[in-house]
């Protein structure tokens, strides 16, 4: 076997065939001592470090390691390696490159400086060397990079990822249906807080509500655009104000703080801002003032706040109920003209009981409660109304003749009595008198059913006819008896026939634009704010008023909003439209009917009487 | 270390910080804003004004370390402030964000403030320990310093393991290429096994000296001598340890194999020393690491917070 080692060139020269040198031997050894065939003295160098050993048939090379230690091909120890071309071979200081022999030799190789060797090991492996580069980089690595590389990462993650997001609806619903890191870099991520579940829907289209771009508020405008149909606070035809003393949407409703929260609750400055002196912003206003210094501390609501004034209907005539609105301290003017009489609270609350039906001359006694004639509503936020079929008939029968103690005439149809009393008398028997009606025994209670005919009709008479009698028994009814013990008769200036009575009208709606539940106080007892007990008569109000409140109620816990509605006129939006003509808006407001105006909304009247 | 930091001024900046905190807290406390706390109050908007200025004066430390000239505060100064007014930055921030957290950049900033604060706390902690720990390792020595002695040593265990034996020779010039690596890039394996070898000739000697002068064996009894022969053959440090025990036998060991071993055991100090140095400033290094970038980042998210505050 012919083994050449030869000294790599140094570069521009020509190549030194005298340092050269060529072995014939079975295998060439490389070691520190001088016995091996590659002599060196580097001391990392065993004495003997490793042999290679050429296949005759194959002419493949082979290095065993004598060392124990293992010898370096390609920079990895190994026991035993085949050697191929451009393989380094190392032993401390010592490198081996391996060549190509030529046609004479089996065997060739070339020394290299371990610079040669370390740039040759370099080159041998791409994945090998990056991981070499990234490794030495780690090593090198210094602050300052790394900071600059969290600075763009941030801005990465934090501006431009979102930004893009904003352009790009696929990234950002990848980003939103992801994880929480995800979502915090969709095109929301900048929202300062949760949006309310009321605007929910439009969450993600910021641009809805934000329309005029960076570092505005959101103009009223952008709520108007779905909120057309929002009531004004008053009505802008009756009261002018001067200036411009309405608050922007956002003043009142803010967005991003809560999920369900989007009315800023207690802004008493913010109301104070007119109605500390509203005669200044709206001269015609018929409102009173509130303090300046009105205020959330407490027990100063009681003190401040002006007494309530009560909407009453005031007249009974027409189809068109006209509402004056009287102090609750104002005790001249404080009576509800209902058209109803003789009724009294007082009695009917009567701790010892009263009679009940059928119970003439004391002989059945029965005790009513509030709640006997009074039950709240669905919502229990206000009470059903009073209806005489159901409340007052049981005990308040409308008989009128003692020959048919059942017979009750129809309630509620002034105009039909007459025909009525003719179509009943024309049934009679004859020979019946006319007696007139008996004196009250004073056992006997004062109920509209009382007879006010105890005789029968005599036709023989020449004086009595059936169209006089009946004209007579109307007078009776309508005047005397049965329908005047509760209503006012309306007496007619032509015909018994057009006998009326004042059709009752009651006020629903004490405080038509403030917020009321009764659900909210059912710990309460009812006489405890409504005073019904000394109450004999229908004209008396019984409804609370700001003392009975402000017992509970201070400013520190009860906000404005509390009580009183912001979007209450029923005529304009708060773009200052007028509202198109509405079923409930033109409703005439009946007594006594169910539902009433929503919102506690009364129907305005052109003129104050 | 120097502690002067920490107690700067009879505690001037803990006492500011405090102070500081309970302000927050007390206003936090008494304030009853519309809706839940946030930063969306009058004193959202303060605690976080407060916060920012905060946040960018504990920034600043970054240049005024660098400015090596006098100035009116000195660097132990700003570095009191730094760390108490930083920590004071974590109840200031929770309180201006009324501790609502989302999924949205406002939180990621809090979040990268609050990595900022508690990595300055571990750096704290290092800068109160590691220095102290890198003094008594090396001394008044120096990295550079113990190379070159391990590179002396190096040489002269070369030598004479050459001319005890060519085996020991073998044996040391592979601990010297591995310790070479460790050197360069630092293995606890690498160190742990360099000592392991020490130890082996170390108890080898010991045996060896005991066959010499017919005493009874010191070694440990679970290491009889018989059984290192018995281990792996191919093991490098049973294989030192047969050769100890051969020469042992030979009754030429002397002189040399003694220097051997002491240089081994001093070699073996060294580079333990010079992992230890490597750690603790590797420890300084990795937090630095950390603490710069995510100051930086933690500035850029507020930068990017207080702009999308007011873009909407």
């Amino acid at each position: 076997m012919k083994f050449r080692i030869r000294h790599a060139n140094q570069a521009g020269q020509p190549e030194d065939h005298s340092t050269h040198l060529v072995f014939e031997s079975d295998n060439l050894r490389i070691g520190r001592h001088p016995e091996n065939d590659i002599h060196t003295d580097n001391p990392h160098a065993a004495d003997f470090h490793g042999v290679i050993q050429v296949a005759r048939d194959s002419g493949l090379a082979t290095l065993e390691a004598l060392a124990h230690s293992g010898i370096l091909v390609n920079g990895k120890s190994r026991k035993i390696a085949t050697l191929k071309p451009q393989d380094i071979v190392s032993v401390g200081h010592f490198h081996l490159r391996i060549l190509t022999p030529d046609a004479e030799h089996d065997f060739e190789a070339e020394v290299i400086t371990p610079e040669e060797a370390q740039a040759h090991l370099l080159t041998l492996d791409q994945g090998n060397r990056l991981i070499r580069w990234i490794k030495a980089k780690l090593h090198q690595l210094h602050v300052r990079p790394v900071a600059w590389f969290a600075v763009l990462l941030t801005l990465l993650v934090l501006f431009l990822i979102p930004l893009i997001s904003v352009y790009v609806p696929s990234l950002n619903h990848f980003l939103k249906n992801g994880s929480p890191l995800m979502r915090a870099m969709s095109a929301t991520s900048w929202s300062v807080g949760p949006v309310s579940r009321y605007h929910i829907r439009i969450a993600d289209d910021c641009e809805k509500c934000h329309s005029d771009g960076a570092f505005t508020n959101v103009p009223d405008k952008a709520c108007n655009a779905c909120h057309e149909d929002i009531r004004h606070h008053f009505n802008i035809d009756d009261i002018k104000v001067t200036g411009n003393p309405m608050p922007m949407c956002g003043d009142c409703h803010q967005e991003h703080i809560a999920d369900n929260f989007l009315v800023l609750g207690d802004r008493v400055e913010q109301c104070l801002q007119c109605h500390a002196d509203i005669k200044k912003i709206a001269p015609q206003s018929e409102l009173q003032s509130i303090p300046a210094d009105f205020s959330g501390e407490e027990s100063l609501l009681a003190e401040k706040h002006p007494e309530f004034v009560a909407a009453m209907v005031s007249n009974h005539e027409e189809d068109h109920p006209i509402v004056t609105r009287v102090r609750m301290d104002d005790k001249e003017h404080l009576k509800e003209h209902s058209g109803l009489r003789g009724f009294s609270h007082k009695d009917h609350l009567n701790k010892d009981g009263i009679l009940a039906p059928d119970g003439k001359g004391g002989a059945e006694i029965m005790k009513l409660e509030c709640w006997s004639c009074h039950k709240p509503d669905d919502q229990r936020v206000g009470m059903k109304p009073l209806t005489f079929e159901d409340h007052c008939q049981r005990c308040h029968k409308l008989t009128f003749d003692g020959l048919a103690p059942t017979t009750e005439l129809p309630h509620g149809k002034a105009d039909k009595i007459f025909t009525f009393l003719k179509e009943f008398y024309a049934r009679s028997p004859k020979g019946s008198r006319i007696d007139p009606p008996a004196p009250p025994d004073k056992n006997d209670r004062e109920l509209p059913g009382r007879m006010i005919s105890q005789g029968s009709l005599d036709f023989d008479q020449p004086e009595v006819t059936l169209d006089g009698y009946a004209r007579e028994m109307t007078q009776r009814v309508f005047e005397k008896g049965v329908c005047s013990e509760c209503h006012e008769p309306l007496k007619p200036s032509n015909d018994v026939s057009e006998w009326r009575i004042v059709k009752p009208k009651f006020t629903e709606k004490w405080y038509p634009a403030a917020k009321f539940e009764h659900k909210a106080h059912d710990l309460y007892a009812c006489t405890g704010c409504h005073k019904v007990e000394s109450s004999e008569t229908p004209e008396d109000v019984n409804i609370p008023a700001q003392a009975s409140c402000t017992e509970c109620h201070d400013a520190g816990d009860s906000t404005c909003l509390k009580c009183h509605t912001f979007h209450k006129d029923p005529q304009f939006n708060m773009k200052g439209t007028r509202f198109a003509p509405k079923a409930e808006a033109i409703k005439p407001w009946h007594g006594n009917r169910s539902g009433g105006e929503p919102d506690g909304v009364i129907t305005p009247t052109p003129k104050q009487p | 270390m120097n502690r002067s930091f920490i107690r700067q001024d009879q505690f001037l900046y803990l006492k500011i910080a405090l102070g500081l905190c309970c302000i927050s807290i007390f206003l936090y406390v008494v304030d009853d804003p519309v809706g839940p706390p946030s930063g969306n109050s009058w004193l959202g908007y303060t605690l976080g004004t407060v916060g920012t200025l905060i946040i960018v004066w504990l920034v600043w430390f970054g240049v005024r370390k660098r400015q090596y000239t006098g100035t009116r505060y000195s660097l132990t100064r700003w570095l009191s402030a730094h760390v108490y007014m930083g920590t004071a930055l974590l109840v200031i921030g929770t309180l201006h964000c009324g501790f609502q957290f989302d999924d949205n950049i406002h939180t990621m900033a809090y979040i990268l403030m609050v990595l900022t604060i508690l990595s300055g706390m571990i750096g704290v902690y290092y800068y109160l320990t590691v220095p102290g720990l890198i003094s008594a390792n090396i001394k008044n020595s120096n990295a550079q310093q113990l190379h070159e002695t391990i590179d002396q040593i190096d040489r002269k265990a070369l030598e004479i393991a050459r001319q005890i034996d060519s085996h020991v020779h073998e044996m040391m010039a592979y601990t010297i290429h591995t310790t070479l690596k460790e050197r360069r890039h630092p293995s606890k394996k690498v160190l742990m096994d360099m000592l392991r070898v020490g130890e082996t000739i170390k108890e080898a000697s010991k045996a060896c000296y005991c066959s010499l002068t017919k005493e009874e064996s010191i070694a440990p009894s679970d290491t009889p001598v018989s059984d290192l022969k018995q281990k792996d053959p191919s093991d490098p440090h049973m294989r030192l340890s047969a050769i100890i025990i051969d020469l042992s036998f030979n009754r030429s060991p002397g002189e040399k194999l003694q220097q051997l071993l002491d240089l081994i055991n001093e070699k073996a100090t060294c580079i333990h020393k010079l992992h230890l140095d490597r750690v603790y400033n590797r420890r300084l290094k990795i937090w630095l690491m950390f603490h710069v970038p995510l100051s930086l980042a933690t500035l850029i998210a507020l930068v990017i917070h207080i702009v999308s505050v007011f873009y909407y």
